[in-house]
């Protein structure tokens, strides 16, 4: 027990001395959940706005079928299953969709001008305007096909929209990207971290030292791993806290655990992350075999884990393999409880992929240390 | 085991003779097709200091880690305290000193740091401030191992293989690299601790550094001991044969040993 904790007292000493270190780890997700925040990919997406239909007749048939992109393919809106006008409601509230548009009885009937009720969430008023601009060409064009509308009616007077807004919990893309970029940081620190310092110390020599005394390795990196949580934890909190006042996104809404629960989560991922860096430091000779060896792991993850890319937009065959990815489940347990103020138990499918994901890179990093 | 029963029946067996520290036998390792060490026994004795002497590549080295515990030997016999280095290396580890050849320790530690860090990976509760004392670092105790000279960090490494109060100490090439001042410091640190009875294993490939610290020097070449005597023996014998020495005085040295023995000079 002495050996362990004297490993761990030395290891946050020689963190906290080396500034520099310290600097980066929190500097470059810093600058990156900035610069991204800037942008904004929601707007290259179709609207998410759900579909009452009233009416139920030929006219808002065609309409939402022009909509749902089911004439040529490509969808102008993203429509989710639900029809129920309550549930719907509740969604823009929890800023699962942009909005929603209600088709009034009697649309498309001639002699009335219908009028279409745009609900939608004033965070998204982007998302909204665009949905709204849409919504209103479509309908000259389904004024148009639409047989028995007479050819005298101007589409004004057949059918407006109008507009709702209320207060949701929707972030675009800025909500998006702060907990990815806070998940891909636990994943770049904890594994580039236990390489870069394992392979230093091991072309050193001081890990031969370290093998000269009567300890186990085991003494030596549990002080290395439990550093390097406590700093996880820190650097997680740092960059929420950087989400929040940079940002301005706002986290966890209503769910002040949050702050307690996500810990489970940093030391369950970045457990799995650290011990993958073991493994990649025991593989490789030097550092300059161990850049490329770490790159190659987290590259592709960077990419399609849904870290600052949507899932939305990647080929679903690629989504189908990516979603098994550690950082996926990492991802997406923090984005559900960073943007909806989900619990970390509703999050077990995540939990347990990180758990398997965990165990197989421990295995990996057993098999693979070596002291020189 | 029957290497243990035959062993036991010779006078110089670890159990038989009381100052024997550290005893090799017939020790052979290779690597891949490298042949490193061929078969090589010696024994050193407490409070002596043993070199081995011969130039890099000649097995010193190998032979040094296999006694450490931090290689495997592919046959023969290694005791420390006549425990099998290769049965009880924890133990083994636990009761000698290490300096290695590429010593190196954690950087952004300071002196005492290290010295307590290592004291407690050998569960000794010895004075920090003292260890460092004895080997004249004492004012540099709040530095950085990265702050520090070459000579410096040597005599840190002595230091960190005191910790456990070791019956034997290895160091393995001590002084490469450092300028003659160094040198010289860490041969008065050396000599200093054979007083304290322990028993000493060098590697050098500086003859003088073998002349100035050995009660006796092994010659190793080619992973075999070629001699293995005090320095004075091993240059009277060459001088009752007429040698000639390679020095302008005319004054036989191990160097002119060495060359007789391999047939080519050490340092190149």
């Amino acid at each position: 027990m002495q050996i362990y904790q004297a490993f761990i007292i030395a290891e946050l000493k020689m963190f906290l001395r080396d500034r520099a270190a310290l600097f980066w780890t929190l500097a470059f997700p810093t600058v990156m959940m900035v610069v991204f925040g800037l942008f904004n990919f929601g707007g290259f997406e179709p609207p998410e706005i759900g579909i009452v239909d009233n009416a139920n007749n030929n006219a808002s048939k065609v309409l939402v079928s022009v909509l749902k992109g089911e004439f040529d393919g490509e969808p102008l809106f993203n429509v989710p299953e639900s029809e129920a006008e309550d549930t719907l409601r509740a969604d823009i509230l929890e800023g699962d969709i942009t909005g929603v548009m209600v088709i009034p009885e009697g649309f498309g009937e001639p002699g009335s001008t219908s009028v279409i009720d745009l609900t939608y969430d004033g965070r998204s008023a982007q998302e909204a305007e665009a949905a709204r601009t849409i919504l209103a060409q479509v309908l000259d064009g389904v004024f148009k096909t639409v047989a028995d509308v007479p050819p005298e009616y101007r589409v004004e007077n057949w059918a407006t929209v109008s507009l709702t807004e209320v207060a949701g919990r929707g972030q675009g893309y800025k909500g998006f990207v702060v907990p990815g970029i806070v998940s891909l940081s636990i994943m770049q620190s904890a594994l580039f971290g236990l390489v870069f310092t394992l392979v230093r110390l091991r072309n050193q020599g001081v890990l031969k030292r370290l093998h000269a005394t009567p300890i186990n390795p085991r003494h030596y990196l549990a002080g290395l791993l439990f550093t390097r949580m406590l700093l996880l934890i820190m650097q997680t909190y740092v960059l929420l806290l950087v989400g929040i006042f940079v940002s301005g996104v706002e986290v966890s809404p209503g769910y002040a655990m949050f702050w307690l629960e996500v810990i489970p989560l940093i030391i369950l991922g970045g457990f799995g992350f650290a011990a993958l860096g073991l493994a990649v430091s025991g593989i490789a000779k030097t550092e300059n075999t161990a850049a490329p060896l770490a790159n190659i792991i987290t590259l592709p993850m960077m990419f399609l884990s849904g870290v600052f890319i949507p899932h939305s937009v990647i080929p679903d065959w690629v989504v189908a393999i990516a979603r098994w990815l550690p950082l996926t489940f990492l991802a997406d347990a923090m984005r559900a409880m960073v943007n909806s103020g989900e619990t970390l138990v509703v999050q077990g499918a995540s939990l347990l992929g990180l758990l398997v994901w965990a165990a197989i890179a421990f295995v990996l990093a057993v098999k693979a240390f070596r002291w020189e | 085991m029957a290497s243990g029963d035959q062993l036991s029946t010779q006078s110089d067996t670890p159990s038989h003779s009381n100052d024997i520290v550290i005893q090799v036998r017939d020790l052979r390792k290779s690597y891949d097709d490298l042949i490193a060490v061929d078969g090589i026994s010696f024994a050193v004795h407490q409070g002596e200091i043993f070199g081995m002497l011969g130039p890099n590549g000649a097995g010193k080295t190998t032979t040094v880690e296999i006694l450490e515990g931090l290689r495997d030997l592919d046959s023969g016999e290694a005791y420390i305290n006549g425990l099998d280095v290769t049965k009880n290396s924890k133990r083994v580890k636990a009761m000698i000193g290490v300096q290695l050849q590429q010593n190196a320790f954690f950087d952004n530690l300071n002196l005492r740091e290290t010295v307590q860090l290592f004291a407690t990976l050998y569960d000794s509760d010895v004075d920090a401030e003292e260890v460092l004392a004895k080997v004249d670092l004492a004012n540099r105790a709040k530095s950085q191992y990265k702050h520090l000279s070459g000579g410096q960090k040597q005599r840190l490494s002595i230091a960190v293989a005191l910790v456990n109060d070791p019956v034997a100490m290895f160091l393995d090439e001590p002084t490469t690299g450092l300028d003659p001042q160094a040198r010289r410091n860490m041969w008065d640190l050396i000599d200093g601790l054979r007083s304290e009875g322990m028993a000493i294993m060098l590697t050098t490939h500086y003859m003088e550094e073998a002349e100035v610290l050995c009660d006796r020097v092994a010659v190793i070449d080619n992973g075999n001991i070629v001699a293995n005597d005090t320095p004075q023996v091993l240059i009277d014998e060459l001088n009752s044969r007429g040698a000639e020495s390679v020095r302008k005085d005319g004054v036989l040295t191990l160097e002119d040993v060495f060359i007789d023995l391999t047939g080519r000079s050490l340092v190149e």
